[in-house]
């Protein structure tokens, strides 16, 4: 299991980072993945925003940040 | 270690031709922080790894449609386990990784060191040559000598990925990581040496990047073995053999010559104390690189 932060496309490298590291994020994603577009919508996700990637690769779970 | 290049396809159009080799760039725009683990397949648009990032395929493709960029630090790897971490193989995964094996254990007690597992796993199904087998697991060959280094990767990996190196996908347990590095061995006099634990084997890399930007390293190298610690003024303890390399395939469009640091080598033997000796480095592994770039 680990986390993964979103963050929106405006967002620099370093403030992505910034807040991934805050976060105890192990990476950032740039923008939803059209792969978890349909669970964001269906969740309502907000960027910025944590989700934790189980060991099976689903996403188990989301935070806005 | 053998480096088998593929300029398999000739000509400006390459490329173009081979484009969904790199994925459908659905899993997003990923940039590495920490040490990120893969948990499936994935198909990047594009793949960061600054210095201090880590990204571990742990048995799965990857693909990127777009860049992969590893800066001077990062690291894409399925490296062994060290001796001192314990040495454990990887166990077999889905859909590249075979098992590796686990390095041999040190002992206090005198007698020779504990073998190195021998990677392990099913055969392809897709294999139509014979079933991959990981190298022995080194021997303590001594009572008080360096364990040996672990055997390479699958035997013959370039021939059998000359056939199969577009699809990586052949099953679980397809390619087998290396074996684990000996153990070293012990003579207990009136003191408390301990010799070294073997490195873990390493595993299988498989990535497709249409563009590889590698200022970094991408790797399956064996673990190193562990140094024998304790004291040993009249006996001896060995170093623990190195793990076994793996086998790293990269599929690109970028020039041979540009792809950057690829290794599969066998992990350094730790030192001996008093009479003892080191361990032997593992064996290495293999490096395929198909380039549609020259």
């Amino acid at each position: 299991m680990q986390d993964l932060l979103i963050v929106p496309p405006t967002w620099s490298a370093a403030e992505a980072t910034a807040l991934a590291v805050s976060e105890s994020c192990v990476a950032y994603l740039v923008g939803i993945p059209p792969v978890y577009s349909a669970q964001a919508a269906a969740e309502g996700w907000t960027i910025p925003c944590v989700i934790t990637e189980d060991a099976d690769g689903s996403i188990s779970a989301w935070r806005a940040v | 270690m053998s480096t088998q290049v593929y300029p398999s396809v000739a000509g400006a159009s390459a490329g173009t031709i081979m484009t969904g080799i790199y994925g459908n760039g659905g899993d997003g725009v990923l940039s590495v922080i920490g040490t990120y683990s893969a948990t499936s397949e994935k198909q990047w648009q594009t793949l960061t790894i600054p210095s201090g990032g880590v990204y571990k395929p742990a048995g799965y493709r990857t693909y990127v449609k777009g860049t992969c960029t590893i800066d001077a630090g990062g690291s894409y790897n399925d490296n062994g386990t060290a001796g001192s971490a314990g040495g454990t193989g990887w166990t077999a995964r889905w859909w590249l990784g075979g098992a590796a094996g686990t390095g041999g254990a040190g002992r206090n007690t005198t007698g020779s060191g504990n073998p190195g597992g021998g990677s392990g796993g099913a055969s392809s199904p897709n294999d139509t040559g014979a079933a991959p087998t990981g190298g022995a697991g080194g021997q303590g060959s001594g009572a008080y000598l360096g364990g040996a280094g672990g055997g390479a990767a699958a035997p013959n990996p370039v021939v059998r990925a000359a056939g199969h190196w577009y699809q990586g996908r052949f099953g679980a347990s397809a390619f087998n990581g290396g074996a684990g590095g000996g153990g070293g061995g012990c003579i207990v006099n009136t003191d408390s040496p301990v010799s070294g634990r073997g490195g873990g084997g390493a595993g299988i890399v498989w990535l497709a990047a249409a563009t590889l930007a590698n200022s970094g390293t991408i790797s399956a190298d064996g673990g190193a073995g562990d140094n024998a610690s304790g004291t040993a003024t009249l006996g001896g303890a060995g170093g623990g053999g190195g793990g076994g390399g793996g086998i790293v395939w990269v599929i690109t469009n970028t020039p041979t010559s540009q792809c950057g640091v690829i290794t599969a080598n066998g992990g350094a033997g730790g030192t001996g104390i008093g009479s003892g000796t080191a361990g032997t480095t593992g064996n290495a592994g293999t490096v395929c690189i198909v380039s549609f770039g020259g």
